[in-house]
């Protein structure tokens, strides 16, 4: 779950534009709550670039060493849109649940013990 | 850019690594994920005021990298998975098959010992508890504690894995076709563990760099405690393996190397290895120069090689100067730990190649000498001891062992009387020729397996005693009787020179001593003087066993005439037309020696004597003087204690020179100071040349310094051309006494015999017969063609004459012999022995009583 969501916070990030690695990280980690470890949020851009989601380029830097940006691909572009419409449903969701508009389903069990009382 | 400490960047360097390794990255990934983590570093570090990057800055980061949920970390039941197994093959397993093996000693009788001392057991032991410990309580320790425990436990394995690793391929074969042959790649396994958990601890450990220290500390302490273990071990095997070298150079070498430094333990264990020792295992360092022939057989590369137990055993003396069965033999197990010690039978089965033959050789374990009694009669009189050693041996192996001993006699003495217990019941021996008594010990013991006890000759007074089967867990009893003339004023007590059994703990020797006049017994422990009992004089000591075996005693009698008066006795052996044998004695002078040259063994075992040699021989300087150095130093009576007596020594070649020498003078003589020559170290077939050709024939005077078993002796002895010289009690008193008298030419006692039908011819007192065996005696080893004859109807064991008891009447008339009847045989006297005129005083008393009686 937790992976999913921070997937989903970097491609969100890269909606808006290329974005360098340290600062991504960075603003990853301050969002609240999401209690991540720095070091754990390259591996999962790793993944993404080699997932085809996300491209990297480096540029030199005078500050230290060669900077790494990252920029959603097409494929990326899609798949942010896909969960950020999947976890819009999944919010609503949430929310009518939280607000009790949604009724229990009726169970496998009683739905079988309905069949038989008609027969 | 900001100025980075060495520290830091190692520190850096170490953690990306670390990182890596947790991570399972590899190649283009591993490297990807290292410039990623090292540039958000170095970003976060550029934006700090300081200029300098310490690890104190770097910490931070790091902790910052560190701090959160890490989202690709293994999940939880992965790990515990791992943990299980570390925890069943790192931990639980070893343990299991260590203390197996140390309870056991299973791999110990069968390929080689793995825990030869508490030490290695120890070691062993912290495998499966430091894995544990770094399993379960190790994170709440410092890094380096941890990395000290890893480093042991990782070290530790990889030595036994590669201990274990020539029984990889078998263990393999065995394990796939038979089931087994998981014990033997426990190492292995635990090693792989123990690499496994060590790599788990560093993974997650805070100071990584403090990690590997304790790492490297831990490795390095176990290397040096398996050196100091075993290092002199393999050092002796190197020189060993050199020194049974077939290049003479090469194997000199390696002897001289031996001599300097060697392990005991080492050498000790390889004598009874090899292609006649007592069983296939061997100890650490042998299996280091031997394991890999066991795949290497395996794999076709050609046989296992065996040392050759013999020349291991000569190189034991050459080196130590001991005779290798002067010590406890070696077990491969500890004793006194679980199922009655790991030196039960299954463990300890031991194959005794010498059975039947004519060496003591190895010493057996589990065989003692459990019970001794020596009863002895000396006459004054006739000045003739007779003593009666009984032994009862106790095997406590499920295989039946074979007893060997050689036992040195008194001076002239020789085994007249041999007694074996057949379920209870004395069985007497016969007397034949060696060649007959030989052969039906060997049938009746070797083939059929029967109760034979058998004594031949070994040397100059030195019987070889050897009897079988002592069963399993079971006891043989033996006695042999000797009868010897008085040296002089003393009667030595026999004693065993060299055995292939132990002394059972607390045995006791029960010894018996009687005289018709007041003595004294000198040497050994401190006994009781003679008390007065009848008509004669007795004692009684019980002493420890161990203490008095092969201690030098002698029985002093107070008053004896330097010329024995004339004694006849009645020889029951003799045909009636000489039924009654007469000796006269007669007190002549021996001729002065005129050339003296004194042989000083160069062997350790004459260290401790060397100052007190120097002492006597500072007064004799007319003596040459050479040490036998396995060649001939000449030396001198007061540079005696400047040579560095060492290892075991070779004295023929000194003996060669010595005769060579003593051929210069009209009467020469050499007399040998030496200590035990537990080897025939060199052909003696020169120096029997030297001493039975020419015109002047030195005598040789064997004088025993230290006592042991001495080969040259045996040899030499054979042939006649070895004197026995005087037993040494007190070395300066006996020597100077010894020495003066060769030089000056003392007094000598010679013997005149005569034979007649009737005792009215004869002059003299009457006297046990046993004056009859001192002139058979005597017969036996002159040129006489009968004398074979002679000392089987004496009931003589000599040279040319052995005794042999079998268990049945029918074994001894298959093999052409007849025993003696046991009212034929002698005994002790009873104690005190009644005059004659008191026997007939009471025979005449009853007969009157008698007639008195009768109406």
């Amino acid at each position: 779950m937790r992976k999913g969501l921070l997937d989903l916070c970097i491609l969100s990030a890269l909606l808006q534009g290329e974005w360098y690695g340290y600062a991504l990280v960075k603003a990853l980690v301050g969002i609240p709550g999401i209690g991540v470890a720095e070091g754990s949020i390259y591996p999962l851009l790793s993944r993404l670039r080699k997932q085809g989601l996300v491209t990297t380029r480096l540029e030199e830097s005078t500050e230290g060493p060669a900077r790494k940006y990252y920029r959603l691909t097409e494929t990326g572009r899609q798949q942010a849109a896909e969960m950020s419409v999947y976890f819009g449903s999944l919010m609503k969701g949430v929310k009518a649940l939280h607000a009790g508009e949604v009724t229990a389903a009726p169970s496998q069990t009683s739905v079988e013990q309905g069949k038989e009382t008609q027969s | 850019m900001k100025i980075w400490t060495k520290q830091a960047q190692e520190r850096l360097a170490e953690y990306l690594e670390s990182r890596l390794r947790r991570e399972g990255l590899e190649g283009e990934d591993a490297r990807e994920m290292k410039d990623d983590l090292s540039t958000h570093v170095h970003e976060e570090l550029e934006q700090t005021d300081v200029e300098t990057i310490g690890t104190t800055e770097l910490e931070a980061v790091l902790g910052r990298l560190e701090d959160g949920v890490n989202v690709d970390e293994e999940e939880p039941a992965k790990r515990g998975r791992g943990r299980a197994w570390l925890m069943i093959f790192g931990v639980i397993f070893p343990a299991g098959v260590s203390v197996f093996e140390i309870l056991t000693g299973f791999c110990g009788g069968v390929f080689f010992d793995p825990v030869p001392t508490f030490w290695h057991a120890g070691l062993i032991m912290l495998v499966p508890v430091l894995n544990w410990w770094l399993l379960t309580q190790g994170r709440r320790t410092g890094s380096m504690v941890q990395g000290i425990a890893a480093g042991v436990s990782v070290s530790v394995s990889a030595i036994y894995a590669l201990l274990f690793l020539p029984l990889l391929p078998p263990s393999v074969v065995a394990l796939i076709f038979f089931g087994m042959g998981l014990l033997s790649l426990m190492p292995l396994i635990a090693w792989f563990c123990s690499v496994r958990i060590s790599k788990r601890c560093r993974a997650v450990i805070a100071q990584p760099w403090k990690f590997r220290q304790g790492w490297q500390i831990g490795a390095g302490l176990v290397v040096a405690l398996m050196l100091l273990l075993e290092g002199p071990g393999i050092w002796t095997r190197y020189q060993l393996s050199r020194a049974v070298s077939e290049d003479p150079e090469v194997a000199a070498a390696g002897v001289e190397s031996l001599r300097s430094h060697h392990s005991e333990r080492t050498l000790l264990r390889a004598c009874y290895e090899g292609n006649r020792g007592t069983s296939m295992a061997t100890d650490i360092a042998g299996w280091v120069s031997k394991g890999w022939n066991i795949p290497a057989a395996m794999f076709g590369r050609g046989p296992i090689r065996e040392l050759n137990s013999e020349q291991t055993r000569d190189v034991f003396f050459l080196a130590t100067g001991k005779p290798f069965n002067s010590l406890a033999p070696p077990r491969m197990v500890l004793e006194g730990s679980f199922f009655g010690g790991r030196g039960n039978a299954f463990e300890e089965f031991e194959f005794d190649d010498h059975l039947g033959g004519d060496a003591v050789a190895v010493r057996l374990k589990d065989l003692d000498l459990a019970e001794s009694r020596l009863d002895a009669h000396v006459d004054g009189l006739s000045q003739i001891g007779y003593g009666e050693w009984t032994m009862v041996f106790k095997n406590g192996a499920p295989q039946p062992k074979e007893a060997r001993c050689q036992v040195r006699l008194p001076r002239g003495g020789r085994v007249s009387r041999l007694t074996l217990w057949v379920n209870g019941e004395p069985r007497e021996a016969a007397f034949s020729s060696v060649e007959k008594v030989k052969a039906a010990y060997q049938e009746i013991a070797v083939v059929q397996r029967r109760d034979p006890v058998l004594v031949t000759m070994a040397g100059p007074d030195t019987v070889m005693v050897q009897c079988f089967p002592v069963p399993a867990y079971g006891e043989m009893k033996i006695r042999f009787g000797i009868t010897a003339p008085l040296d002089g004023e003393r009667w030595e007590l026999p004693r065993v020179v060299e055995r292939n059994f132990g002394v059972k703990k607390g045995a006791e020797h029960a010894l018996w001593i009687q005289a018709d006049r007041a003595f004294e017994v000198s040497g050994g422990p401190d006994m009781a003087g003679s008390m007065e009992d009848g008509d004669g004089f007795s004692t009684q000591s019980v002493l420890d066993v161990g203490a008095t075996l092969e201690e030098r005693m002698a029985v002093r009698l107070g008053e004896v005439d330097e010329e024995p008066e004339t004694v006849w006795c009645e020889d029951t052996f003799a045909d009636a037309g000489g039924k009654y044998l007469e000796r006269k004695t007669r007190v002549g002078m021996r001729r002065p020696v005129d050339k003296l040259v004194v042989v000083v063994d160069g062997s350790a075992s004459m260290d401790d004597e060397a100052g007190y040699l120097e002492g006597v021989l500072l007064k004799y300087p007319s003596a040459d003087v050479l040490i036998a150095n396995d060649k001939a130093k000449v030396t001198t009576g007061d540079q005696l204690g400047d040579h560095d007596f060492t290892g075991g020594r070779d004295n023929e070649p000194a003996l060669r020179k010595a005769v060579s020498m003593a051929k210069e003078g009209e009467n020469g003589a050499v007399v040998w100071l030496h200590g035990p020559q537990a080897v025939q170290l060199a052909k003696s077939e020169a120096l029997l040349q030297l001493l039975e050709r020419g015109t002047r024939r030195p005598k040789i005077y064997d004088v025993e310094v230290v006592a042991g078993p001495n080969r040259l002796s045996s040899s030499l002895g054979k042939d006649g051309v070895l004197m026995r010289g005087p037993t040494i009690f007190d070395l300066r008193k006996d020597l100077d006494a010894f020495l003066a008298g060769l030089l000056s030419g003392g007094p000598e006692v010679r013997a005149e015999w005569r034979r007649s039908a009737s005792p009215e011819e004869l002059e003299g007192k009457e006297v046990w017969n046993h004056l009859a065996r001192v002139w058979a005696i005597g017969r036996s080893e002159s040129d006489d063609p009968q004398r074979p004859k002679i000392a089987a109807k004496y009931q003589l064991v000599t040279p040319v004459s052995g005794a042999v008891v079998l268990e049945t009447i029918e074994q001894f008339k298959k093999h052409g012999l007849t025993p003696v009847d046991a009212d034929a045989a002698p005994s002790i006297p009873s104690v005190p022995e009644p005059s004659t005129s008191l026997l007939i005083l009471i025979g005449a008393s009853a007969a009157l009583v008698r007639r008195k009686r009768v109406p």
